[in-house]
């Protein structure tokens, strides 16, 4: 029995020294010494800038990310700035507060003092709630390249690149708007490669990505969410689309990569109808710059417009949009001024179908008595409507974001085309 | 489960509320009673920019389409908070203050700054429980822009206010709204057509909510009868003139989808808006407007709540040209009654709320009739439904022109500066053959601390030009500024816009260029005979 006890013992003593030996090969300072190196290493990366810090905020994990423009300053000065709508009524503005990095489980970063810029996502406000941001955040990892924050209280993570040297804040935010115009704007709608599945990725002008696999209809309560924040060259998620997945994405040609996968919109003919039919977005013809049928029909029925309507000088076709009309059919919406200067809409329906690249436009008739009253009284009307039929090409100048101009061209006769801009 | 418990709870909160009594207004509402002008003529005298005066108060023009527009939403409160104002209230916000009649507080921001918080306005004494209309800022360094716009203001902070439809008529109570013509009635006023011998019944008579199936509804009449709503009149005291693209309201009923709202095919709620007149009669066979909704125009409030959201009512016009029918905003100027009636006699409820912080500041009437004995009711003690939504789009006076322009001699040109709220689109100008006029809209902007701001002064520009004539002549310039027709008289003087080619007798006397008979000895451009020529 003694001897059992002994062997126990010495078992014991053996495994301790085993941990004791494993502790010393991987650290080399004590816990309080790496902790402090921590701190100092944070310190000094974040007041090294010249001119601080691109930060892009996330209040919680369900709330988009914003861009803010933090300088820290060795004396724990730091001056914040931003634009956007929530906070700042999309003025920049900016507020001078201080800054500290203290240990706590390991570093954080604390704003210690009320900055209007960084604070207003934490007050809670009225509801008691506010933004539901944080001012603390545990620093997760800080070099001269990068720092990623985690907000102490909501958890959402927050990234932080040097600001280029010179840059203002004004040309800062212009960069980021034209980005977002570029890349988010008009509810554009994402593809999304990742392990050997693609996935639709709705609401780019939210801010907050909703996933949906290819094919399946978006639910919109159900929705994966995943926010994001716009760099001029790309996309910053706050978290990973899957586990193991980046969270940075850079402008690329015609696409967002990153190591592991990459995001695209798709080609243009199934754009135009994916737009149409799961983002529920409408494309506006530019009737000023468009093919000569189609020009020459819209000249003829303003002159019977205004023929008709003689006490309205205005009296003239306004516009012409296509918008999904129901399960199988797409209403081009023809806006004209005719008794009164409020633009009078009437639908006339056609099918859209994919050939390929290429889809088919057929007119099918108008949506309801009304537009049929309309179309009898303005013959020319047809004319018009029918220059949109025909097999198209479909083709962008705006590889990541179509909506910012789509051109249709016939197929079998160039000389029919037309331009066409998304929107929501 | 937890959501309908929750807006139980809400409801049966709510109308516990109603049980006491409002009692009649002691007296009509005028502006120059509202201590709270006086009060918030001071609060504008903070105005370190730019001061604002009592003037400024009355001229204030508030451009239509400004004040957004109502959507379903707020979903923690039922039908009270079930709509919130999405967008911008007004980019020309002046003396609109207090767009919340709530007690919830809001956040205001000017040009991206916040310049005020925890704002809020609550209406007379003389319209509910509130007390007299007081205004807190946190503008401690006492900075408050009216004048400037508030198209910063944040959505988020925005639905926090739970605003309404009242938030509507705030903006025109605060510029030129004022109750004057608000009717009463003791009975029926449509006895003509009805000729029925109403019972008026006391508080707690009725319940909150309207008419239907005796076995669904908790807020039936106290003797346990359903009581049928034949109509409910729901006056809207104003001056001036109001355009009004469509006008909404949220139902509810105790079914469980939005089919029971209408179970049979024809069911349908009908409104009708009612002029008064300048005597302050209305004529009750003919509304100015009217309108049906059914399920087709019914948008639930969530998935979730199929059996609440908002009715829409559009009114309809036809296009003489091509006969189709579209919808089109109406202008109604002066007070006016909605008045809803035809609902459906189905087996489910469609309940209309009325809340102490939302209502109008007028009484609703509603005639009713008892499932079980066929007996009718009146009641004016139930305030009016903060659910009836007016989407008003503008509020008139719109256009304030001269009545009448002179041209003088060699004057071919004139331009007006008109204060108005009515973008140049929706103007049409119809003038005299020999009378040209275009008007465009503009704005003033102003520069303060470096960021230009547009402000208040909202103004259309007509250009008035005329051809040159010999003789005196006189015409007119027709306006129809949403629907209200402006008429300014164009006076042209002899000889105005002629230079050189003045037509003139030949009656061998002597005229200078501006027609006018001179001597001899006159010296100058003269005419005489036709021939121009120079001594």
């Amino acid at each position: 029995m003694k001897a059992k006890y002994l062997f126990i013992s010495l078992a014991l003593v053996g495994a301790l020294c085993a941990c004791s030996r494993d502790e010393e090969s991987l650290f080399d300072k004590s816990a309080a010494e790496r902790a402090q190196e921590a701190l100092n290493n944070a310190n000094t990366v974040l007041a090294a800038p010249e001119n601080g810090w691109e930060m892009l905020y996330f209040a919680n994990t369900e709330s988009r990310g914003y861009n803010l423009i933090v300088k820290f300053d060795s004396n724990g000065k730091v001056v914040a700035t931003a634009k956007n709508s929530l906070t700042t009524g999309n003025q920049i503005m900016s507020d001078e507060s201080t800054w500290e990095v203290k240990l706590d489980y390991g570093p954080i970063l604390t704003f210690d003092t009320y900055n209007k810029e960084l604070h207003a996502w934490a007050d809670p406000q009225e509801d008691g709630d506010g933004y539901l941001g944080d001012y603390e955040f545990l620093i997760l990892h800080a070099d001269a390249n990068y720092v990623k924050l985690k907000g102490k209280k909501h958890s959402a993570y927050c990234y932080l690149y040097p600001m280029e040297a010179g840059k203002s804040a004004s040309d800062y935010f212009a960069e980021v708007e034209a980005a977002q115009q570029k890349l988010c704007a008009n509810g554009n709608i994402f593809h999304l490669g990742l392990q050997d599945k693609e996935y639709l990725l709705h609401d780019a002008s939210s801010g907050l990505f909703s996933l949906t696999g290819l094919g399946q209809v978006p639910d919109p309560e159900n929705a994966l969410l995943f926010p994001f924040a716009v760099r001029k060259n790309g996309l910053q998620l706050s978290f990973a689309f899957s586990e193991s997945g980046d969270t940075w994405y850079e402008i690329s040609g015609d696409r967002l990569v990153s190591a592991k996968s990459a995001i695209s919109v798709a080609a243009p003919a199934t754009y135009f109808s994916e737009y149409l039919t799961l983002a529920g977005g409408t494309w506006t013809i530019n009737i000023t710059d468009v093919n000569d049928a189609t020009k020459s029909a819209i000249n003829t029925l303003n002159q019977a417009l205004k023929k008709a309507y003689t006490s309205n000088k205005k009296a003239a076709v306004q516009g012409l949009a296509f918008k999904q009309n129901d399960e199988n059919t797409v209403a081009l919406i023809f806006s004209y001024l005719g008794s009164s200067n409020k633009a009078t809409e009437m639908k006339y329906l056609y099918t859209i179908s994919l050939q390929g690249d290429n889809m088919n436009i057929a007119y099918v008739g108008p949506a309801d008595t009304n537009a049929e009253k309309v179309l009898t009284t303005f013959s020319d009307l047809e004319t018009l409507l029918k220059t949109f039929e025909g097999t198209f090409a479909s083709a962008t100048d705006n590889a990541l974001n179509p909506t910012n101009g789509i051109q249709l061209t016939e197929s079998s006769n160039t000389s029919v085309w037309f331009k066409a801009t998304g929107k929501l | 489960m937890k959501k309908i418990t929750l807006l139980i709870c809400a409801l049966a909160t709510t109308v516990a509320s109603f049980a006491t009594p409002q009692g009649t207004p002691k007296k009509l509402f005028m502006r120059s009673d509202v201590p709270s002008v006086t009060y918030l003529e001071a609060q504008f005298d903070k105005t370190a920019a730019k001061k604002q005066t009592a003037a400024d108060l009355d001229t204030v023009y508030i451009p239509y389409r400004a004040l957004g527009t109502y959507q379903v939403g707020v979903p923690s409160d039922g039908m009270r908070y079930g709509f919130y104002q999405q967008g911008l209230i007004s980019p020309f916000t002046d003396t609109i203050l207090f767009l919340n009649n709530d007690t919830l507080p809001s956040t205001w921001y000017v040009g991206g700054q916040q310049v005020a918080q925890n704002v809020y306005y609550k209406m007379p004494v003389e319209f509910g429980d509130n007390e007299l209309p007081t205004m807190k800022t946190n503008d401690v360094e006492g900075y408050y822009f009216p004048e400037y716009q508030v198209s910063a203001l944040a959505t988020a902070d925005w639905k926090t206010v739970s605003p309404n439809f009242y938030n509507a008529v705030n903006v025109g109570s605060a510029t030129y709204v004022t109750f004057t013509k608000c009717a009463m009635y003791t009975e029926d006023p449509r006895q003509d057509e009805y000729g029925s011998d109403w019972k008026l019944v006391g508080a707690g008579d009725l319940g909150s909510y309207s008419y239907g199936s005796k076995l669904t509804n908790p807020f039936e009449s106290t003797d346990g009868n359903t009581v049928y709503f034949d109509t409910i009149f729901v006056p809207f005291p104003q001056e001036g003139a109001m355009y009004i693209d469509h006008i909404t309201l949220g139902v509810y009923n105790s079914g469980q989808s939005s089919a029971d709202f209408f179970p049979g095919e024809d069911d349908h709620i009908r409104l009708s808006i009612y002029q008064f007149d300048e005597e302050g009669n209305i004529d009750w066979q003919n509304p100015i407007a009217r309108s049906t909704a059914n399920l087709d125009n019914f948008t639930e409030y969530a998935s979730s709540y199929t059996y609440i959201g908002l009715l829409q009512f559009n009114f309809m016009s036809q296009d003489p040209v091509t006969g189709a029918e579209t919808a089109a905003p109406i202008t109604v100027n002066g007070s006016f009654i909605v008045a809803l009636d035809e609902f459906n006699k189905g087996t489910t409820n469609i309940g209309f709320i009325s809340d102490f912080y939302s209502q109008l500041p007028g009484q609703t009437y509603y005639f009713g009739r008892d499932s079980e004995t066929g007996e009718e009711y009146f009641t004016t003690l139930w305030k009016s439904p903060s659910n009836i939504m007016l989407n008003i789009v503008g509020l008139m006076p719109a256009f304030v022109a001269p009545q009448e322009v002179t041209f003088e001699a060699n004057e071919t040109e004139k331009t007006l500066e008109i204060p108005s709220n009515v973008w140049d689109e929706d103007i049409i100008i119809d003038a005299d053959d020999w009378i040209s006029a275009e008007i465009v809209t503009d704005y003033d902007e102003e520069v303060y601390e470096g960021q230009t701001y547009y402000t208040h002064k909202f103004k259309n520009f007509v250009t008035i030009k005329v051809e040159p004539t010999s003789n005196a002549r006189e015409g007119a310039i027709s306006i129809d500024a949403l629907g209200l027709p402006v008429v300014i008289t164009v006076k042209q003087e002899a000889g105005a816009g002629v230079e050189n080619t003045v037509a003139f007798k030949n009656d061998n006397k002597t005229y200078n260029v501006l027609g006018q008979e001179v001597s001899n000895d006159y010296k100058g451009v003269v005419i005489r005979n036709g021939e121009k020529f120079v001594r």
